[in-house]
């Protein structure tokens, strides 16, 4: 008996490969219509832009002859619209740079490498600060050593122990004693000192103190009314330290003051 | 090592003029700067920091004829040709002041750039004279300040004439400048 379900699959399988290269073809046929539609509406629409540009600078061209006067327009149409705004715009830029010349081109210093160079300095007091920080956390360990068994710690261990301490003790000393000597002859340089120091140890009511002493003995210290000004941000009267920084610019035309109100300004020292 | 030794030993004295030098400045002792840097200035003509310090001591200590050089080399970074064109104009102004004072030469066909320095304010007024018989002096006021004049000079001297300026805040003398 024959098996017609099977058959009919058969058939139908058949069919469809029989259709197949004719609905490849038609598919084929169809991008490519479509392909050549876009292309020609493309086409179309660059025709139009410059139909509507033609449009567009006809006025124009009709405004710059109508100023020139008694000239014929029939032939300028077609020349004259792509030059017609570059004129219009070199005529401007005259215009302008006879306004310009008026007004003189000034030229300023560029004072940046200074502050480079000041950023590059080496701090005077930062290496001593530093090794007082760790000072504070080596101390109390190393006391207790050195009574307990000091006779069994290496010679080399005990120098760098004795270094460590010598630093701590001298940036104590020294504010103490330069105050001392201070108010015996009223040196500005050592009140400053002073007021430095206690900027670097972050005591900036100290500092600002100090530095206000100097500013009273000598106003034409410079690095004096820097502390002070950098004292007065550092404790929250920034307006103040501003208003101050200008003034003693006024007065002294000070480059080092200019860059730190430049900086206070823009927010970079706070 | 005498190599390594020496090696540092250069280094640490090429870092010790420049420390020294901003130093210096930053105490407003310019001759003393410019000096300084003219002395030694072949050895760090490269270094753009050093060339520009010393120029703006030599601008400051009215030595402008030492511009030519750092304006001339200062050119690799933004910075140094902004100052270098600054010290171009302040050079010229100098060298046309100066021709006009001494030859009458008229300078109010020029449009110029000019700067915030004081022989640049004294060039922009004396600019702006029309073609006139020389004076002994010329007094301006500064357009800004009221209070504030140039008294503009020539100094005869036997060898060399000399531009002299003077800055007067109401009637008192601030500063003397002397260009030649």
């Amino acid at each position: 008996m024959l098996n017609l379900h099977e058959l009919e699959q058969r058939w139908i399988r058949y069919k469809i490969k029989s259709y197949l290269p004719y609905i490849a073809i038609i598919l084929s046929i169809s991008i490519i219509l479509l392909s050549i539609f876009i292309f020609l509406q493309e086409s179309t629409a660059t025709v139009n832009k410059n139909t509507i540009l033609e449009k567009l600078t006809i006025p124009e061209v009709k405004a710059i002859v109508s100023v020139t006067p008694k000239k014929p327009l029939v032939k300028k149409k077609t020349v004259v619209p792509a030059t017609s705004n570059k004129e219009l715009t070199k005529i401007s830029k005259r215009e302008r740079s006879l306004h310009n010349s008026t007004n003189k081109l000034t030229l300023s210093p560029s004072l940046g490498f200074m502050k480079k160079m000041q950023t590059d300095q080496q701090p005077y007091y930062k290496t001593e600060n530093s090794n007082e920080s760790n000072d504070i956390q080596v101390e109390v360990p190393v006391v207790t050593v050195t009574h307990k068994d000091i006779q069994n710690l290496q010679h080399q261990e005990l120098k760098v122990v004795k270094k460590i301490t010598i630093t701590h003790k001298n940036t104590h000393n020294d504010i103490a004693e330069i105050i001392s000597r201070f108010k015996k002859n009223n040196n500005p340089a050592l009140s400053l000192f002073v007021a430095k120091k206690y900027y670097e140890l972050g005591d900036y009511r100290q500092a600002y103190n100090y530095a206000l002493i100097t500013n009273q003995i000598n106003r034409d210290i410079d690095v004096s009314w820097i502390i002070f000004t950098k004292s007065l941000v550092k404790l929250g009267k920034k307006e103040k330290a501003m208003k101050i920084l200008k003034q003693y610019i006024n007065q002294s035309h000070s480059n080092q003051a200019q860059i730190l109100l430049d900086e206070i300004i823009s927010g970079k020292f706070k | 090592m005498k190599i390594t030794l020496l090696l540092f030993l250069t280094i640490s004295l090429y870092a010790d003029i420049k420390q020294n030098m901003f130093n210096l400045y930053q105490n407003k002792k310019f001759e003393d700067v410019c000096q300084q840097g003219f002395d030694n200035f072949k050895a760090h003509k490269q270094d753009e920091e050093f060339v520009s310090l010393y120029a703006f001591a030599c601008l400051k200590s009215d030595y402008i004829d030492r511009l030519a050089v750092p304006t001339a080399v200062l050119k690799f970074s933004r910075e140094s040709r902004a100052n270098s064109a600054y010290f171009a104009v302040i050079l010229m102004q100098k060298k046309l002041l100066y021709h006009a004072l001494v030859d009458n030469y008229d300078l109010s066909e020029f449009r110029l750039p000019t700067t915030d320095y004081v022989l640049s304010r004294v060039f922009d007024l004396y600019a702006k004279l029309e073609k006139h018989e020389p004076r002994a002096f010329y007094l301006f006021e500064d357009p800004n300040d009221p209070k504030l004049t140039y008294k503009l000079y020539l100094s005869r001297d036997y060898k060399l004439d000399k531009i002299v300026i003077e800055e007067f805040y109401d009637t008192i003398t601030i500063k003397r400048h002397v260009y030649w």
